[in-house]
């Protein structure tokens, strides 16, 4: 095919996608919702797990750990979103985890995007509008949190659509 | 007859209290340990410290907590990492359902002890103006060290209350290695003189569906095992802290609803 013609394609899909997401909005998102922009991380070095946000004044966070038999299997933060004076959503939400053995990790705005329980990686997901609050979790379903691990959830924004592709003038 | 043989009753008892000789009832030696964290001055600062504590039972656990202001104005401060630990231990399944007659638990069946945990007391380098308080449920040998300066620690003695999955009035649990399996449906306990702290949970964070609401602090709040299992709030008066709803399914928390008092 024709490069020029493909390079019009590569255009018209980006612009497609622009106008999509500014007109359409994204998946489970109202007009009014505003990127729910922070991190929350979950960490144990070895010494217990330790939560860290970047919410402060915006949501109320805390942090909670529980699990059967006097081991942690869950360690979670929880930021609620209901007296928020902002409709939130997480266009983009990147769930990524560290860790030497196993270890599982989820992120909740309005629907959940679940790694599982596995070794170190990355994911993300459109998780829609925050409904009551931005959870993230580090886990395991049968077993014990081992550390060293941490779970990160961060939250960027929607995603940007590279539009800067060069103008080809038909001269 | 019978007056003059209660008199002489009543005045043997009196006699053998006074001597030391007859059996009286002493108050059970509280469960609950704690700290209240101040600034040494007048100026923000951020506060970091950790926990160490062996668990004891299967309701072992710390809640951690800060407040701003005094009186009614009294708030959460969540500038503070609010948290909610349990790592309780029980070694022995317990049944919770009406129907079912509830069995004394023989002197042998002693839960395993002495299961070691950290907890971060923390405010992640955010300067605080408030007051922490640390209160722990059942725990041996609690060491509590702060690195960072300008905090003076004191011991507290906090009133804790619980409501566990092994004790949840008119719920269908049953209990075994901090997991419980069934159906709770809430219960109530009452907040202190100077307002309380309230730490809720649904036992359902590994399964389960259903929805309860937590009353008595800022707000009502809707819970539930889809997007909010657990909820922590505080009253600055006093209050009746009240969870109502019914969830079903599988967890791995004990104490679903503790409620610590604030000291005056």
């Amino acid at each position: 095919m024709n490069p020029s013609r493909i390079r019009i394609r590569r255009r018209v899909a980006a612009a497609a996608a622009v106008v999509a997401v500014t007109c359409v909005g994204m998946p489970g998102a109202s007009a009014q919702d505003v990127p729910a922009y922070g991190t929350i991380t979950i960490i144990d070095q070895g010494f217990g797990p330790r939560a860290t946000w970047t919410y402060d004044g915006v949501l109320s966070c805390y942090f909670s750990t529980n699990g059967p038999a006097g081991v942690a299997s869950i360690a979670r933060v929880f930021c609620n979103a209901m007296q928020s004076p902002v409709s939130l959503n997480c266009p983009l939400m990147i769930v990524t985890r560290t860790t030497l053995t196993v270890v599982g990790a989820r992120a909740r705005c309005g629907s959940t995007l679940d790694m599982g329980v596995g070794t170190s990686g990355a994911a993300s997901a459109n998780l829609g509008h925050v409904d009551v609050g931005i959870t993230c979790e580090a886990y395991v379903v049968y077993g014990v949190l081992v550390a060293p691990y941490s779970v990160t959830c961060n939250e960027p924004g929607p995603p940007t659509f590279d539009t800067s592709l060069p103008f080809v003038s038909p001269v | 007859m019978t007056a003059t043989r209660t008199r002489c009753r009543l005045v043997a008892v009196a006699v053998l209290v006074a001597a030391g000789l007859a059996p009286v009832a002493h108050a059970a030696e509280s469960r609950a340990t704690g700290w209240i964290l101040t600034r040494s001055q007048n100026v923000a600062t951020p506060i970091e410290g950790i926990l160490s504590a062996s668990g004891i039972s299967e309701e072992s656990a710390v809640v951690m907590f800060a407040t701003t202001g005094s009186a009614a104005r009294r708030r959460l401060d969540y500038r503070f990492v609010t948290t909610t630990a349990e790592w309780g231990v029980d070694g022995w399944a317990q049944v919770n359902d009406d129907r079912v007659p509830a069995v004394a638990c023989p002197a042998a069946c002693e839960n395993p002890a002495g299961v070691e945990r950290n907890v971060y007391v923390t405010s992640n380098e955010r300067a605080l103006t408030s007051t922490v308080y640390i209160a722990a449920f059942d725990v041996r040998d609690p060491t509590l060290t702060i690195t960072s300066p300008g905090w003076v620690v004191r011991r507290w003695q906090p009133a804790w209350r619980t409501i566990t999955t092994g004790n949840a009035k008119g719920s269908s649990m049953i209990s075994a290695a901090h997991t419980s399996i069934g159906t709770y449906r809430g219960g109530q306990l009452p907040g202190g003189r100077y307002g309380s702290f309230a730490s809720s949970a649904l036992p359902c964070d590994i399964q389960g569906e259903g929805s309860a609401t937590l009353t008595g602090g800022t707000r009502s709040w809707p819970m539930s095992c889809a997007n909010l299992l657990t909820k922590v709030d505080g009253a600055p008066v006093r209050t009746s802290w009240r969870v109502a709803g019914e969830v079903t399914g599988v967890g791995w928390w004990t104490a679903v609803l503790i409620v610590v008092d604030y000291p005056r």
